[in-house]
């Protein structure tokens, strides 16, 4: 399990769009609010680009509740300067339907994310651009029952004869993390670095269960995760934690 | 069939004096300013001219523009009400003109600071004189100055031959300027020396005919992506009629331009939202030719667009546009287009108003689900929604934490419509509301309630009710509203709403201060006792004798009184101010004694009975929230007025109503007078308008279907609500507001029910119907209440899924299939009449809850037949069996004295 806690993509570090629509602006890019989307307005070779002031290291991109094609050209680049005809790298994403993730270990100054989707019927649309580094908790153990139910509101009626009128609402995911081998200070430390680094973004962070797979998550902490420790022993050791993780919603989208 | 036209009913008046005619010279025009409307000229005692009056008279309306789908006007319509201020010299009459001005400098006229010498302050007009140099091509009415005070609709012309289409070049400057010009020389040449002639105008509308068409909704918004569907487009204006364009009946000046108008839409484009391209259809046989056109329609009328195959077209959403490209006699490159559903039009009487455009889908499909949206009309539009939602147009804000059952209904017994509180919260996380609040105020800001069905474009989406901000608050992190309809908002103030004052009438009498200013529709008329005449006028002058009766102007007044005696009509005189107020003057005081008169209400020339002024209760009806409770337009179903008042018409009624508002009452307490005198009833639609209708036998011609047995979410539920039943009402009708009496009245008996029941019932509320004299309308309406209340009043509640609610609004028939409902044999009814009262969409369980209204009881007057068994006699029959056939005898009464039935 690995996960991204700050998004170096910001208000302070966006740098340009090529197009952009004038309901879906370039700060919906960032806005940890992946159902409010950006959007292009066009579909062929469009840039997001951002400066980071000085060359810093990134280790993951992703993008989230984005409506490209499998079909569509996606590259995270970088290079030492704002131009991108040869950027010194360039990556391209595996495509996932709404979230897709990309490890990389670069250090750059400049930034971009290319998208090419002519086939797209609609215009490209990208929930939240995160670029930032993944950690791990270095000393604390996750378990590897992890709970995972997807949620799916709906609503159900039936009449007295037994007609059915059951429609579908909307849908999401509910992690339930378990971490284990707290007992040494430096392992509760990790949980409370972790949990400091979210909050600013109201318990939001990028959560990859596997690395070896496919999934990302753009997730936030459900309730209060102090309330959830759990101590095995009369002395107050603390021994396990849980931590409860809804994904933020996709949101629907009406033509 | 009818043109589509915007209205336009508040105006701003005001008047240019030019001081040195014909006014070439900044100079020559007076630098104050100078309210109300007046045309007219004078003259010193040695011949030189002292003034021309130039009346300037504009909508005031926000809206008073030439909007996308509504911008090639075919003519304006001016209806103003003239009075004769000055005529020392006898003139008999002038020719009318209708011109604006073009001199505003490319700005809009400043109505609150325009003179002759500027069109708004610091900025002079571009040329002296300012007016009388655009559009100089009105109807040539003659305004016959004998004959006022009169209202004219006056008529800008469309067209004169080898000319051109001046309205329509001349457009832009009518919605700058408004209407800004002269009158035209008198009779018999100018005025002679130290003599005035002067006249005032009260404007009343102004109508813009347009060439643009109107969509109004398609026969399937969504086809196949293969192509071969057919479509057809309802709306208007896809191709008027010449005849009727021209209008040469109201405009002789007008004529048809040589080879016709050809206004009709020659092209229609289909064009895909998010790249999909532009598909093109010409019409077929149309002259006009579209390069790369792919398909073609016929126009079946001026309201009907058929397109018989639609074109292969690659799967996406599509915006309809419609193009005249032909159009006669008209300034080359003028193309009226509109896109499909950013306007609509009444089919009966062509009133536009907005709306939101119309997409059609090709392809796509699956299960639907509705989602729930609102709309807040802070300055600028915000959208919030339980989840956030995007669409090409909006995004809306997923916001919304809770949100209560709406509910709408229809008191039966009163007629009015009840439209419920609701409660709704919304995220206040980042402080939306915080800032929103700091900057704004939310005290009756409009707020639409919406639901869109996720397999259907967002902007089809459906208007459950408009509501405004009743009350707010702000928990943290939670912003809470209470809505009420928006309907609400028009009723919360008392009537009359202006008052006679000292700042107004400097010489008042002292009790006449504060005494709300009269409006009088219809005929009144009191001639007995000591206290004579129906309707009080205050007096507003005791210099100069002057009595105000009523707030606009008055058809007529046929007797006045002073402390009940009946006044030489040698002794006064009616005339009118520049507000258009009806004053009465006499020539001696009369001290403190009360001035009363009997007299015919106000005119409104398209409302009026054959009398000449508003008298049929539709229309009574329609007046007042139009005019006198201040309900725009767009939210009235003018088209269910017209029906209702065709209606009392055909019915005999045409003439029976009035209305005199007189002492302060709230809104709606006059609105349940009339609706009850009326027996009509009155919803606020889903579609933000007030509708009226009159259940009667009539109206039953059509019927929506519900299958307890498929439709309803649990078994209808049916109450007897014999509570409410009453067999005799003691009704009073005909009101004289002065001396506060009806001048009518009679007792109603339901024999049967008061043999049946064993005892006599009145009504909980006096059966008082004040705005009729018609003793024959309320034999109507006290027979169809003790119909309908003799036993009870049976009412049936049943829950449906979500999906119907795109079926039902208020009012709708509905026929109820319910095998455990009351019939003759047991067996179940097969179809039960009932109408709509409430509705009660629940957005959060996703289903309406629906009351309805017995409608059986209209039945029981007519004949049903069939061979089913039933009691030998009416007397034995219980109430279900009264819908079938029974004979009374030759009196029309049954043997227990009910009223027999009608063949």
């Amino acid at each position: 399990m690995i996960y991204s806690t700050e998004n170096l993509l910001s208000v302070f570090t966006m740098a340009s769009v090529t197009t952009e629509d004038p309901l879906y602006v370039k700060e919906y890019l960032y806005d940890n609010r992946p159902s409010r989307p950006f959007r292009f307005t066009s579909k062929s070779a469009q840039r997001i680009v951002i400066d980071l002031s000085s060359a810093k290291p990134a280790t993951l991109a992703a993008l989230f509740n984005h409506n490209l094609t499998p079909g569509a050209t996606v590259l995270i680049q970088a290079n030492t300067s704002n131009a991108w005809t040869t950027p010194a790298f360039s990556q391209p994403f595996s495509w996932r339907n709404l979230d897709q993730y990309a490890l990389l270990a670069q250090t750059f100054r400049w930034w971009s994310f290319y998208v090419d989707d002519p086939s797209n019927t609609l215009m490209p649309e990208i929930g939240v651009a995160w670029l930032g580094n993944w950690s791990k908790f270095p000393n604390a153990r996750v378990n590897p029952g992890r709970v995972d139910s997807p949620e799916f509101f709906q609503v159900e009626q039936v009449t007295s004869y037994g007609q059915d009128w059951t429609v579908y609402l909307s849908d999401s995911q509910v992690f339930e993390l378990g971490l284990t081998n707290l007992i040494s200070p430096s392992a509760v430390d990790d949980i409370h670095i972790f949990l400091r680094a979210i909050y600013g973004a109201a318990g939001r962070f990028v959560f990859i269960p596997d690395e070896a797979q496919p999934h990302v998550y753009f997730v936030r902490v459900m309730g209060n995760p102090s309330s959830n420790r759990i101590t095995y022993s009369s002395s107050g050791e603390l021994r396990g934690w849980t931590i409860k993780l809804k994904v933020l919603t996709h949101g629907i989208a009406l033509i | 069939m009818t043109i589509p036209y915007r209205s336009f009913t508040a105006f701003d008046h005001a008047t240019a004096v030019c001081m040195n005619p014909p006014g070439n010279a900044k100079g020559d025009w007076s630098a104050i300013y100078q309210g109300g409307f007046l045309l007219g000229f004078q003259k010193d005692i040695g011949g030189a001219w002292t003034a021309w009056w130039f009346g300037i008279a504009r909508p005031s309306a926000a809206d008073w523009a030439l909007l996308a789908g509504a911008d090639q006007a075919i003519d304006f319509w001016w209806t103003a009400l003239f009075s004769v201020v000055a005529n020392s010299e006898a003139k008999h009459n002038a020719l009318s003109t209708v011109r604006t001005s073009s001199r505003s400098g490319g700005s809009n006229v400043n109505m609150g600071v325009v003179t002759g010498q500027q069109y708004d302050a610091g900025h002079d007009w571009s040329a002296y004189s300012p007016f009388n140099n655009s559009g100089d091509y009105g109807d040539g009415k003659l305004l016959v100055f004998g004959d006022m005070p009169k209202v004219y609709t006056l008529y800008g012309c469309p067209y004169r031959d080898g000319v051109g289409a001046v309205d329509n070049g001349a457009q832009a400057y009518y919605i700058r300027a408004g209407w800004a010009d002269r009158m035209s020389t008198p009779d018999g040449g100018d005025i002679s020396a130290h003599q005035t002639l002067q006249i005032s105008a009260v404007f009343q509308e102004c109508r813009i005919r347009v060439f643009n068409p109107v969509v109004n909704s398609l026969s399937r918004v969504r086809i196949g992506p293969a192509g071969g569907d057919a479509v057809i487009l309802y709306g208007l204006g896809f191709h008027n009629d010449d005849a009727e364009i021209t209008n040469t009946a109201n405009n002789p000046n007008s004529s048809t331009p040589a080879g016709g108008w050809k206004d009709q839409v020659n092209q229609i484009d289909f064009i895909g939202k998010n790249g999909e391209g532009t598909y093109s259809l010409t019409e077929l046989g149309g002259s006009y030719i579209v390069p790369g056109a792919i398909g073609t329609y016929v126009i079946d009328s001026t309201s009907q667009i058929t397109i018989a195959a639609m074109p292969a077209m690659p799967t996406g959403f599509y915006e309809i546009r419609l193009s005249k490209k032909a159009l006669g006699g008209v300034t080359a490159g003028v193309n009226p287009s509109a896109f499909a559903g950013d306007w609509k039009a009444d089919p009966l009487t062509g009133l536009m108003s907005s709306s939101n455009r119309i997409n059609l889908q090709v392809g796509g499909g699956g299960l639907r689900r509705l989602l729930p949206a609102v709309e807040w009309e802070w300055p600028i539009k915000k959208y919030y929604s339980p989840i956030d939602m995007r669409a090409p147009s909006r995004f809306y804000d997923g916001r919304i934490i809770s949100l209560s059952n709406v509910t709408r209904s229809v008191s039966s017994g009163l007629g009015t419509m009840l439209g419920s509180d609701v409660d709704i919260q919304l995220s206040n996380v980042d402080q939306e509301f915080s800032k929103l609040l700091f900057q704004y105020y939310a005290k009756n800001l409009g707020v639409g309630l919406y639901y869109v069905w996720s397999d259907l474009p967002e902007s089809a989406r459906a208007a459950v009710l408009k509501f405004i901000v009743d009350d707010c608050s702000l928990q943290g992190p939670v912003f809470l509203a209470k809505l009420k309809d928006l309907g609400a908002m028009y009723f919360q103030k008392n009537l009359p709403d202006k008052i006679c004052t000292a700042e107004e009438f400097p010489n008042i009498h002292a009790k006449a201060v504060n005494i709300p200013k009269p409006d009088v529709l219809g005929l009144f008329s009191w001639t007995v006792s000591d206290k004579k005449g129906a309707i009080l006028a205050p007096c507003v002058d005791t210099v100069n004798h002057v009595y105000l009766a009523a707030r606009s102007s008055l058809y007529a007044i046929t007797e006045v009184y002073a402390a009940g005696v009946l006044v030489n009509p040698g002794d006064y005189f009616i005339g009118y101010d520049l507000a258009g107020q009806t004053l009465i003057t006499f020539s001696a005081g009369k001290g403190d004694d009360d001035v009363t008169y009997n007299g015919k209400g106000y005119s409104w020339p398209a409302w009026n009975s054959a009398g000449g002024y508003v008298q049929n209760p539709a229309r009574i009806i329609e007046f007042f929230l139009a005019f006198l409770v201040g309900v725009p337009f767009t939210h009235i179903d003018t088209a269910a007025f017209d029906t209702l008042a065709a209606w009392f018409e055909a019915q005999g009624f045409g003439t029976i109503g009035k209305l005199a508002l007189t002492g302060s009452l709230a809104c709606g307490d006059y609105f349940k007078q009339l609706l009850y005198t009326f027996g009509v009833l009155a919803a606020f639609s889903s579609q933000g308008k007030w509708t009226v209708a009159r259940k009667d036998y009539a109206s039953l011609s059509s019927f929506k279907t519900v299958w307890a047995q498929l439709d309803t979410l649990d078994h209808p539920l049916r109450e007897y609500v014999t509570g409410w039943a009453f067999n005799r009402m003691k009704a009073a009708w005909d009101l004289a507001p002065a001396p506060n009496i009806y001048q009518g009245g009679q007792v109603f008996d339901e024999l049967a029910s008061q043999a049946i029941v064993g005892s006599i019932m009145e009504p909980t509320t006096a059966p008082n119907f004040p705005w009729t004299d018609s003793a024959a309308w309320i034999a109507v309406r006290t027979e169809e209440e003790l119909r309908r209340y003799a036993y009870g009043y049976n009412k049936f509640t049943f829950t449906l899924p979500i999906e119907w609610l795109d079926e039902l609004d208020l009012l709708d028939n509905i026929k109820l299939q319910d095998m455990f409902g009351v019939d003759l044999d047991g067996s179940g009814e097969a179809g039960r009449i009932i109408y709509v009262e409430s509705i009660a969409p629940d957005l959060e369980r996703m289903q309406v809850v629906v009351t309805c209204s017995d409608l059986t009881w209209l039945l029981s007057a007519f004949m049903i037949l069939g061979d089913t068994a039933l009691p030998v006699s009416w007397a034995d029959a219980g109430p279900e069996e009264r819908a079938f056939a029974y004979l009374c005898d030759t009196t029309g009464l049954f043997s227990d004295g009910g009223i027999g039935k009608k063949l």
